[in-house]
């Protein structure tokens, strides 16, 4: 076996297994994915080849796939949009907005400034109380029946586990995540910025302390760009997207 | 290659899951997968 074929097995079973075993774990059959990567495997070949002919044969040289399948799927479309959250849009609202960032509490419904009028103001084809329970059942705000008010809980927005929402961040997370390592890999100089920080040979409760402190760090962080990023779009108009966060992972090295 | 397999595995995960939600104003904001359950670990 050749150095890329190791090289390449390393990356795979190291880079991969945390997502096969989510598909297998929601029914997501291997000639599922075995179709979505032979669209993905056309699609990069089209990528790499500006400005050539793009015939079935390279595509398929390219790729290692039969002619039949390149012929089948060279024209079908990759997803490449990205998902908006409602609800996290409205907990960055309910902390920027003038109208909003000094009221922890929002009567639940009525005129602005109201929780209503703010659902209103992220999604107008969703009904408020859809978007209400979705961030009543994460905990990021709660309710006072008596008053009928809404108070934010969290600076942040989590979906519950399991919810598409979930997923919806996970791909959209660890996809950006992926695409800025294998940029800077493919690249002559590395363009984005990507760094862990990792040790071994630490206990569960010194791993747990760093934990915090890398969340509480990075928490702090990220809403100070986010309440930046605001005020930027608010002044000029582009087109870019920007996506920058972080992550924690420790386990007990005698259960890998 | 890495980036073809993963973008590639996630779209199968993308294709069982409900519609995009993209028909909304501009997106921005803070959220993951961490949960209120996982913080508390």
């Amino acid at each position: 076996m050749c150095i890329l074929h190791i090289f390449m097995r390393s990356i795979i079973d190291t880079s991969l297994r945390a997502l096969v075993r989510l598909m297998v774990a929601k029914g997501i059959g291997f000639p599922d994915a075995t179709e979505a990567m032979k669209r993905l495997y056309i699609q990069a070949a089209k990528d790499l080849s500006a400005g050539e002919k793009l015939t079935d044969s390279r595509l398929s040289i390219m790729t290692g796939l039969q002619r039949r399948d390149v012929a089948r799927l060279r024209d079908e479309p990759t997803e490449t949009s990205v998902a908006t959250n409602p609800q996290a849009r409205l907990v960055t609202l309910w902390q920027t907005d003038q109208a909003y960032k000094n009221k922890k509490e929002l009567p639940r419904k009525g005129p602005a400034p109201s929780f209503e009028a703010l659902a209103r103001q992220v999604r107008k084809d969703v009904h408020p109380r859809t978007v209400f329970e979705l961030l009543l059942m994460a905990d990021t705000v709660s309710y006072d029946a008596e008053k009928d008010t809404v108070k934010l809980e969290q600076s942040s927005y989590q979906p519950m586990a399991g919810s598409d929402e979930q997923l919806e961040y996970l791909a959209y997370n660890i996809g950006d995540h992926a695409e800025a390592a294998v940029q800077n890999v493919l690249s002559d100089k590395p363009v984005f910025f990507e760094r862990a920080l990792h040790y071994d040979g630490l206990t569960k409760g010194d791993a747990s302390i760093l934990e915090l402190k890398f969340r509480a760090r990075i928490m702090e962080l990220l809403i100070t760009l986010r309440d930046e990023a605001e005020e930027m779009r608010q002044e000029n108009e582009g087109t870019h997207r920007f996506r920058a966060g972080g992550y924690v992972y420790y386990v007990d090295q005698e259960d890998e | 290659m890495k980036r073809f397999i993963i973008i590639g595995l996630l779209l199968a995960l993308a294709a069982c899951g409900q519609p995009v939600q993209n028909d909304a104003g501009p997106d921005g904001g803070i959220g993951g997968t961490g949960t209120k359950s996982a913080e508390v670990r």
